[in-house]
């Protein structure tokens, strides 16, 4: 791994493909969930790897994968700030919660809407410590917020969640 | 569904971007690349221009163009000027008659 991020620092093509093949399953997941919306996911994928190249120089940890969920979670929170600035200045759906999932079956679809649904305070965290299994250390590291912060908000963001999953099954059985 | 306790205990996540996605990231590369080859030789000619042009001014002052040039090889050019003068003078037996004075080119007298 030291020598594949030492390839990286020298903006060695090779070394960003074998990046890419560990990782863009991970990211773009991670993106689409966050995201909801598959275009958006895979633009900002593809971005997160465009920043990898051009800021391993100042790769500073060993730790690859917490680095490019940092670049990716910082994409995506920059995206969001946007989306709010466009929604301010537009006539146009205030919400826009309209996210759209292909080839997707039973509960993923219900979990994933209902993810969609919290706000990213709760969303972000919850992604990170739930589905992509990482440390409350590690989310501190990338997030930049107190464990105990982080730990609160996917606790509440777990109780959101059951209370949306909860109405949305309600809805769909009566 | 999973259990109420661990919502994303069955979650699987198996969704891939496109074919093309490592095409699409050396293309953004390479493009961002040529971006910033523009910018940085912008920015050089700037530097370099402005460089120059300070240097110009402050070792070079000689250089610059005078406002006033000099007559050429040294030549001394007259100008005919034409004017008007008028005089009164008295004393207690005379009085002067005030005339129109000139200072004409052609006839050189007053």
């Amino acid at each position: 791994m030291n020598e594949l991020i030492e390839k990286l620092k020298a903006k060695d093509e090779w070394a960003l493909k074998e990046v890419m093949k560990m990782y863009k399953g991970q990211i773009f997941n991670y993106l689409l969930l966050m995201l909801g919306n598959r275009e958006q996911a895979e633009e900002l994928t593809q971005d997160t790897f465009v920043r990898v190249y051009f800021k391993a120089g100042s790769l500073r940890t060993e730790n690859l994968k917490a680095w490019i969920y940092k670049i990716a979670t910082n994409l995506a929170l920059s995206h969001f700030r946007k989306r709010r600035i466009k929604n301010l200045f537009s006539l146009g759906d205030i919400n826009e919660i309209h996210y759209s999932y292909d080839q997707k079956l039973g509960d993923n679809i219900i979990i994933e809407e209902a993810l969609t649904l919290l706000p990213e305070k709760y969303r972000i965290p919850l992604i990170m410590k739930e589905v992509d299994n990482f440390s409350f250390e590690e989310m501190s590291d990338i997030l930049q917020k107190p464990v105990g912060t982080l730990k609160s908000l996917v606790f509440r963001g777990k109780e959101k969640m059951r209370n949306k999953l909860e109405v949305q099954l309600g809805g769909n059985n009566g | 569904m999973a259990s109420r306790e661990n919502i994303f205990k069955d979650y699987i996540r198996a969704e891939h971007p496109g074919e093309d996605f490592e095409d699409s990231v050396f293309r953004k590369i390479k493009k961002k690349k040529r971006q910033r080859t523009v910018i940085v030789s912008t920015l050089g000619t700037f530097l370099l221009g402005g460089f120059l042009f300070i240097s110009g001014t402050l070792f070079f002052p000689g250089n610059s163009d005078p406002l006033f040039t000099k007559a050429e090889n040294g030549i001394r050019e007259d100008v005919t000027i034409t004017d008007y003068v008028t005089f009164a003078a008295s004393d207690e037996s005379n009085n002067y008659v005030i005339e129109q004075v000139g200072n004409f080119e052609e006839s050189g007298t007053i």
